[in-house]
């Protein structure tokens, strides 16, 4: 009846999220015995997230012992060691970003509670990256959920902030309901919690009431995505929360859900696009969502004034742009793999997260001086500041996608992956290019007022903080890298695109060659695709496993 | 030890436990309409003490007796004693009537019929089976089977959850100052 006991090797797998607790104790435990100093616990949080960023990279070399760990509740692949990568060493700029933004010097005594509930938030964030089942995926957008409602009222004595911070607690809570509702039906029908035997049992056939538990738990995701209908908390959010929060939500929060979305889509229907599938329904709904979505973000978008709204409307258009890629997951046609999917939402997700920390980090330098978040008064911001005005010009021509930075390379590679999948595809290719045209006109209306309008009679020189600077120079040469070079970095992502999906490797189907090419040096793994769908359960899964050696299953069915 | 439901057939009174279970199918049922309904906040929190009471009997006619202890121990118990004492610390009175306008109530019925059609279309067009093994029935296995797997295959989801309510007590504390200062 015993399960499995943790193995060493499962531990040192999820080292990072063990730092990230042993940070969070810190920032807690230390004010206790030493004198309130913010500088000194920043600096541990700091420093945990570096230790957690050096264990995650040592985890590399764990890679032949990637899989599922912990009796099936997490999974630790490539795809989710990225994701994780990216979202700690964001957050490690995003403290940066909130010491130096601050109006004020933090209140010594709300700096542990809020490094705490920022580092609470990505570990749950991480954990939703890696969850593969449905009781752990719920305990994870939980803990990813609940700091951040926290987090969205920080600001004291802040009226909208409260407000903003309750509809987000029960919008949140509500969805979060009619998530587990969902995951209720789900096991239910299903018998099981695994994600992988709820996508062999969709595979035997949906019944209505699978149907709607699934569609019930795509509505817990797409609040976390903020997809439409179920965006309503996230304007009102991101302008009223402070701007670093802002920064942290728009983009970790939601990286962690698209991930999570990849992970759950890709379980349930590996292999069935678009042919005789059982969840094409479910994923044209999913596929028509993100199309919704970013259309609706970039109609609304249109009108904004703030700043931090503008951008909110922008984050949501965005999550729809990876949405629609990520319907595609299970598509086979064309001889791709669900690597050939995850790899440019990565890809995408890594430039998305440049591009919004430089915009939010701009525009937090700005408001920070001028006072106010609303546009109009950038006027003649190029005079005042060359280099925020320029900087923030870049950022926003990248979230446009301009050619020659990361956030064109992004889109092209979407486009590619949707190009993939055929006249479905297309389709969304067309979605993708008239939204493209339909932000240029809002990302263009900021860049308007800071070069033709005169500055204001009064107005001195911006004296923008030299780290803050700092943050958005690195923002750009990751965005001029990915945009001038982008070969590297979607290598990389394309490396790391690979989901472990289901417990056993399938066996490569005799005689449809897939032979499987492990080179260890670069981390590169082969795809075993699916051979023909005919032959077995097995086969309605296309792998996409490291093939190094034997992958260390948890047999959790024997005793 | 037999489910309740096996102890009454054991004894002849196969009559009783359909019985019981439109009782407590009824309270429930009822209560959580009632706790719809009703406009007083204190009364809503007692039809919601009957409803979280009748879903445990429920569990008891499953023969999940460990879980209904759970829930009459967490929930009827636990849980909504704080919703009062949330009442009563937050609340200028504890009678504080909500009302709800016309459009809400016939948007809140709209959906609620919506919804319960959805669901009741379902569970018609679905053939009901038994699914997975039925964890044991005797209630001392049940706690040691729940422990056992608390600490083996579910380690990491009860792990994470001992991190996220450090980290809800965090937030909670933080909002709680931020009140009493102001």
């Amino acid at each position: 009846m015993s399960g499995v006991l943790p193995t060493t090797t499962e531990l040192r797998l999820v080292l990072p999220e063990v730092w990230l607790v042993i940070a969070m104790c810190a920032v807690i435990l230390v004010p206790l015995v030493a004198p309130r100093n913010s500088r000194v616990l920043a600096l541990a949080a700091l420093g945990g997230l570096a230790l957690a960023v050096l264990s995650l990279l040592r985890t590399l070399d764990l890679a032949g012992d990637y899989g599922f760990v912990f009796g099936g509740s997490l999974t630790v692949d490539y795809f989710s060691q990225l994701f994780k990568l990216v979202l700690l060493m964001f957050t490690m700029l995003v403290l940066i970003q909130w010491w130096i933004v601050s109006s004020r010097r933090p209140d010594p005594l709300d700096t542990p509670d809020f490094l705490c509930l920022l580092l609470g938030a990505t570990l749950g964030m991480s954990l939703m990256a890696s969850a593969s089942n449905l009781l752990m995926i719920f305990i994870a957008t939980e803990s990813a959920s609940l700091p951040s409602f926290a987090l969205a009222g920080f600001r004291k004595r802040h009226r909208a902030g409260s407000e903003a911070a309750l509809k987000y607690v029960i919008f949140g809570a509500a969805s979060s309901a009619v998530m587990l509702y969902g995951m209720s039906l789900i096991y239910g029908t299903t018998g099981t919690l695994e994600l992988e035997g709820v996508g062999r049992a969709a595979a035997s056939g949906v019944t209505p009431l699978l149907a709607v538990g699934l569609l019930s738990m795509f509505a817990g995701i797409a609040f976390k995505l903020s997809a439409v209908p179920m965006h309503f908390w996230c304007p009102d959010v991101f302008e009223a929360a402070p701007i670093e929060v802002t920064t942290f939500l728009s983009v970790a929060s939601k990286g962690a859900a698209v991930c999570l979305l990849l992970r759950v889509v890709g379980s349930l229907g590996a292999g069935t696009w678009p042919g005789e599938s059982h969840l094409t329904g479910l994923l044209a709904a999913v596929a028509i969502m993100g199309a919704v979505t970013a259309t609706w973000g970039n109609l609304v978008a249109i009108h904004q004034t703030n700043i931090k709204r503008l951008l909110a409307y922008s984050s949501i258009a965005h999550a729809g742009y990876m949405i629609m890629a990520a319907s595609l997951i299970c598509r086979t046609d064309g001889g791709s793999s669900s690597a050939a999917v995850a790899g440019p939402v990565l890809f995408y997700l890594l430039v998305y997260v440049f591009m919004n920390l430089g915009a939010f980090t701009a525009a937090a330098l700005v408001a920070k001086d001028v006072g106010s978040e609303d546009i109009r008064d950038m006027a003649g911001l190029l005079r005042r500041s060359p280099v925020v005005a320029t900087m923030l010009t870049l950022f926003l021509l990248s979230l446009f996608g301009m050619p020659g930075l990361g956030g064109f390379m992004g889109k092209v590679y979407l486009m590619k992956a949707m190009a993939d999948a055929g006249a479905w595809g297309f389709l969304l290719i067309a979605a993708l290019l008239l939204n493209t045209l339909l932000s240029l006109y809002y990302y263009m209306r900021p860049v308007y007022f800071m070069a033709f309008h005169a500055e204001p009679p009064d107005s001195l020189p911006l004296r923008p903080d030299l780290a803050g600077v700092a943050i958005l120079v690195l923002c750009s040469a990751v965005l001029l890298w990915t945009g001038l070079f982008p070969a590297r970095a979607a290598d990389l992502t394309e490396d790391f695109a690979l989901l472990q999906l289901v417990h056993q490797p399938a066996p490569p189907a005799p005689g449809t060659g897939g032979d499987p090419r492990g080179d260890e040096a670069t981390g590169t793994a082969s795809v075993s695709q699916a051979g023909s769908p005919t032959e077995g359960l097995g086969a309605n899964f296309p792998v996409a496993s490291v093939e190094r050696g034997d992958l260390p299953t948890l047999d959790t069915a024997e005793p | 030890m037999p489910t309740l439901s096996q102890q009454a057939s054991d004894a002849g009174l196969e009559q009783v436990a359909p019985l019981l279970f439109y009782a407590f199918a009824l309270l429930t049922g009822l209560s959580a309409w009632a706790v719809v309904i009703s406009q007083n906040i204190v009364r809503m929190s007692v039809y919601l003490l009957m409803t979280l009471a009748g879903a445990a009997g429920l569990y008891f006619m499953l023969g999940a007796e460990f879980l209904a202890a759970i829930q009459l121990i967490v929930y009827v118990g636990g849980t909504l004693i704080l919703i009062v004492f949330g009442i009563m610390l937050t609340n200028k009175s504890p009678f504080a009537q909500l009302r709800t306008e016309p459009w809400e109530m016939m948007l809140g019925v709209f959906i609620a019929v919506v919804t319960a059609a959805l669901l009741i279309f379902a569970l018609s067009q679905t053939p009901m089976k038994a699914q997975g093994e039925a964890i044991l029935n005797s209630g001392y296995d049940q706690v040691r089977a729940v422990g056992v797997g608390l600490l083996t295959k579910y380690l990491m989801p009860f792990e994470a959850v001992a991190v996220l309510l450090l980290v809800v007590m965090v937030g909670a504390a933080f909002m709680a100052r931020q009140r009493a200062r102001k």
